[in-house]
């Protein structure tokens, strides 16, 4: 792919432009609130009475055209509109408005196409529900102080359950592909965007709606079934399972179109001279991951509709009594559900090796071992899903299929950090802080791993499924691994992103805070689970409350070391915007770090063309230098 | 090796990437679509296997008539050749203008044969309490309707940009719309003989 040698008359925007460009987020919520309403309406003609929890229908479609109200307030459909009517494409006046060419901050309010800013919008919105899902974990470590009820009631236990682990799971499947993945896999790879900038735009903006709509099921007594949503109960539940059902769909879909829009990137959009084998392993990540979620997230959405098909016109689908049975969902939504967890972790493994080549200053021990591991957890995680299973009664005679499945996904994972080892191996490491996050990950993650092994042993998951025994080996795979990736990842690009640099001395502090306090906090809940404490549950026996004090008094110390790294980024972005850092602090060799900063909105100039791979430190050549020959843009993009 | 575009400094996408993009990505979509519907295929045999109570399949519930069946597909199968024989048309003489009228054919069987699905859906009879087999045909039904209304949607785009000359379609258009028929034809086939035939 080159530089088109066009050359645009100038042209104003047109008004629609001008109207989003002052609008767009307004417009927005105008839409979102008109939908509500007219779904609320239109459910209220003729369709009630279907379900006995009351009109759920009037939810659902309150719901859904709230969501669609939302897009498009933002806009989203005006291309569409305009285009079964067969009126003119966009003009690149129109194109370059849509990018933010010159629009400053109010960019981040609307609908733009620069994945740059998509990705900075991402940041903003899981660190949100980052926070939001954090604060339901502290109200349940708060509750388990005590071992009887104190200030929750048991169902208000199981809601605030549900929300803290929907929301992070929410979170978590776009916490890096969303903000690092839409950033720098386009930088990454030579490309001057995505290739579908719209869709990229819409896979962001389903989600906040999905988020809000999420939030309100406490308005409707809330869901008692956890992030599984597991039938019958979603059956009987109230109307706050309506907003589970709606939003979770929505985060479905953005993560298929997710996937579909990175994958087509990667493969189409890459500079001239970049093969795979030269792919930076970050973006092998984000690929691998991209699939996960193509393939998968359709059978979440399936799942779903199945399951409003039965709350809404009273089908059986799942209900033994009609015909159906709950194996229908645990079996789709855990074909979904495990790959899910890997849609996690897996650009996590990709974010780690990238950095760890810069702080070794050595090459990536073994690439394509790294790729082919990755690649082997990923095919692997579509064959592990009855695990979940176990003790809901499958077939004998399937579990030990499912249990060599299980673990044999630990030999990929166990040759990811073989190839983090190698590449640490002698190595004069600087010990930054982002740098602090990648060991941790390797350890968290060791524990989660092999904690996973254990579980992955049927015997074993009889006597520990539904303790705390799971809920902590998950914590330390998703917490201690993908979160530890997200805080070190974005130390790392922060700088880049933002000419930024979070202070080192307090992010070790803050490092080490966190570490300990996580560990303390899992390790805790690791022995309370063998010792058979139910999770979900909200009195447990009495002899256990020390160590659920100790979890609990650890969990408020992570969570108070997350908000002081909040403070952090506020403190280095808004309150001392004067401490621009260099151009390169970590003197990395990628290519994204060759780029002036911030980065000019087409990303380059001229496409660079010479490639290798972005880790010989040993040589200390970059992979590409980026053409930047070219005289300054009259249109004042930054060069 | 390149010109710079001036004011306003949009770097247009290379039309040769542009159209592969639109074909691997519809292609991606199919795949995602073909996940979707191996979960209903997967219920289908799931619920079937299980009949729990009985009620898969009470009695008093039959397959749909099979007449409204058959002309659903052959509507659609006719639908999908006049999308395929324009996209053929298309890439043997790319500057003709031939196949508009084999898509204007194609879009008006689409329309037949989603007004012929929702005749059907609606003229069952049937009840979502009747059987988890009636409930997982009608809900494979909307769902296939769904396909066939954004697929009639994708054929008003591309005719209304070829007609008003605004946005003239492309090989790679067409032939990502034909595969996405084309796809939606096999599984609407595969569909009518489970539910027909497989009970």
């Amino acid at each position: 792919m080159d530089a088109v040698a066009v050359s645009y008359p100038p042209a104003a925007p047109s008004s629609l432009s001008r109207t989003l460009h002052k609008w767009g987020l307004l417009l927005g919520v105008i839409g979102a609130v008109l939908g509500f309403l007219l779904g609320y309406f239109l459910g209220g003609l003729g369709f009630t009475d279907t379900n006995s929890n009351g009109s759920n229908i009037q939810i659902l479609l309150a719901y859904s055209l709230s969501a669609v109200g939302f897009l498009a307030g933002m806009g989203f459909f005006n291309r569409l509109i305009g285009s079964l009517l067969g009126r003119r494409p966009p003009t690149p006046a129109d194109e370059a408005f849509l990018h933010g060419e010159g629009a400053g901050l109010s960019r981040y309010f609307r609908l733009t196409v620069d994945h740059k800013v998509i990705g900075m919008q991402y940041v903003v919105m899981i660190l949100f529900f980052l926070f939001a899902g954090g604060l339901g974990a502290m109200l349940i470590r708060g509750e388990l102080l005590s071992s009887q009820p104190s200030y929750v009631t048991p169902e208000s236990y199981l809601t605030l359950v549900g929300l803290h682990s929907v929301i992070m799971i929410f979170m978590a499947s776009a916490a890096i592909i969303g903000p690092l993945g839409n950033y720098f896999v386009p930088i990454m790879i030579g490309s001057r965007n995505m290739a579908f900038p719209r869709l990229e735009a819409l896979t962001f903006w389903l989600l906040p709606p999905a988020g809000l709509i999420l939030l309100s099921s406490v308005l409707l007594g809330g869901f008692p079934t956890g992030w599984t949503g597991y039938a019958p109960l979603a059956d009987q539940s109230v109307l706050g399972m309506d907003a589970y059902l709606v939003a979770f769909g929505l985060i479905g879909l953005s993560i298929m179109l997710s996937g579909l829009n990175m994958i087509t990137t990667v493969i189409t959009m890459r500079a001239p001279g970049l093969r795979f084998t030269k792919l930076p392993i970050f973006v092998w990540g984000v690929f691998i991951t991209s699939w996960l979620g193509l393939l998968a997230a359709p059978v979440l959405a399936s799942v779903i509709l199945m399951e409003v098909f039965d709350r809404t016109f009273r089908a059986a689908l799942f209900v033994p009594a009609g015909g159906g049975t709950p194996y229908l969902w645990e079996n789709l939504f855990w074909f979904f559900g495990h790959p899910e967890v890997y849609i996690f972790i897996i650009p996590a493994f990709g974010l780690i090796m990238e950095m760890l080549p810069v702080f070794t200053r050595r090459p990536l021990w073994g690439y394509r071992v790294a790729v082919g591991g990755m690649l082997g957890v990923g095919v692997l995680s579509f064959f592990v899903w009855q695990h979940h299973l176990f003790v809901s009664g499958i077939a004998p005679a399937l579990r030990p299929f499912y249990m060599f499945s299980t673990e044999a996904i630990s030999v990929p994972t166990g040759i990811i950090f073989l190839v983090a080892l190698g590449t640490l191996w002698r190595a004069r490491t600087r010990f930054t802080v982002p740098m602090l996050f990648v060991g941790a990950f390797l350890f968290n993650f060791l524990i989660g791993g092999i904690t996973g092994v254990f579980l992955s042993d049927v015997p074993a998951d009889f006597s520990l499924h539904a303790s705390y025994f799971v809920q902590a080996h998950f914590h330390y795979t998703i917490m201690g691994g993908e979160v530890f990736a997200l805080v070190g990842g974005l130390t790392y690009y922060l700088p880049k992103m933002t000419g930024r640099k979070l202070n080192e001395r307090a992010g070790r502090r803050q490092f080490w805070v966190m570490f300990i306090a996580f560990n303390a906090t899992f390790l805790c809940l690791l022995a309370v689970g063998m010792l058979g404490m139910t999770r979900r549950v909200i009195s447990y026996q009495p002899e256990l409350q020390g160590l659920n004090i100790a979890a609990s008094i650890s969990a408020f110390v992570l969570g108070a070391s997350l908000l002081f790294w909040l403070g952090m980024i506020i403190w280095s972005l808004i309150l001392r915007p004067a401490l621009a850092t260099q151009k390169n602090p970590w003197e990395s060799l990628g290519i994204e770090w060759q780029l002036p900063t911030p980065v000019p909105t087409y990303n380059f100039d001229t496409v660079p063309v010479a490639w290798s791979l972005p880790y010989e430190y040993d040589t200390g050549q970059p992979a590409a230098v980026p053409g930047r020959t070219q005289p300054a843009l009259a249109g004042g993009t930054p060069t | 090796m390149t010109t710079l575009p001036q004011t306003p400094a949009f770097h247009e996408p290379d039309p040769v990437v542009r159209s592969r993009s639109l074909i691997l990505g519809s292609r991606l979509m199919l795949g995602a679509n073909l996940t979707a519907q191996l979960s209903f295929l997967f219920a289908y045999l799931y619920l079937r296997a299980n009949n729990n109570n009985g009620m898969w399949h009470p009695d008093g519930v039959g397959p749909p008539p099979i007449g409204l069946a058959v002309a659903v597909l052959l509507l659609q199968v006719a639908a999908f050749a006049a999308v395929w024989a324009a996209s053929s048309a298309l890439t043997r003489k790319p500057g003709a203008s031939a196949f508009v009228r084999l898509l204007e054919v194609g879009m008006v069987l689409g329309a037949a044969c989603l007004a012929f699905r929702l005749f059907q859906i609606t003229h069952l009879g049937w009840t979502a309490a009747q059987g988890t087999y009636v409930d997982v045909s009608i809900l494979w039904f909307f769902f296939l309707a769904a396909q066939v209304f954004i697929g009639i949607l994708w054929l008003i785009k591309l005719l209304s940009g070829q007609l008003r000359r605004t946005v003239l379609v492309t090989v790679a258009d067409l032939r990502s719309a034909a595969e996405y028929w084309a796809f939606v034809t096999v599984v609407s086939f595969m569909v009518f003989l489970l539910v027909q035939y497989v009970t």
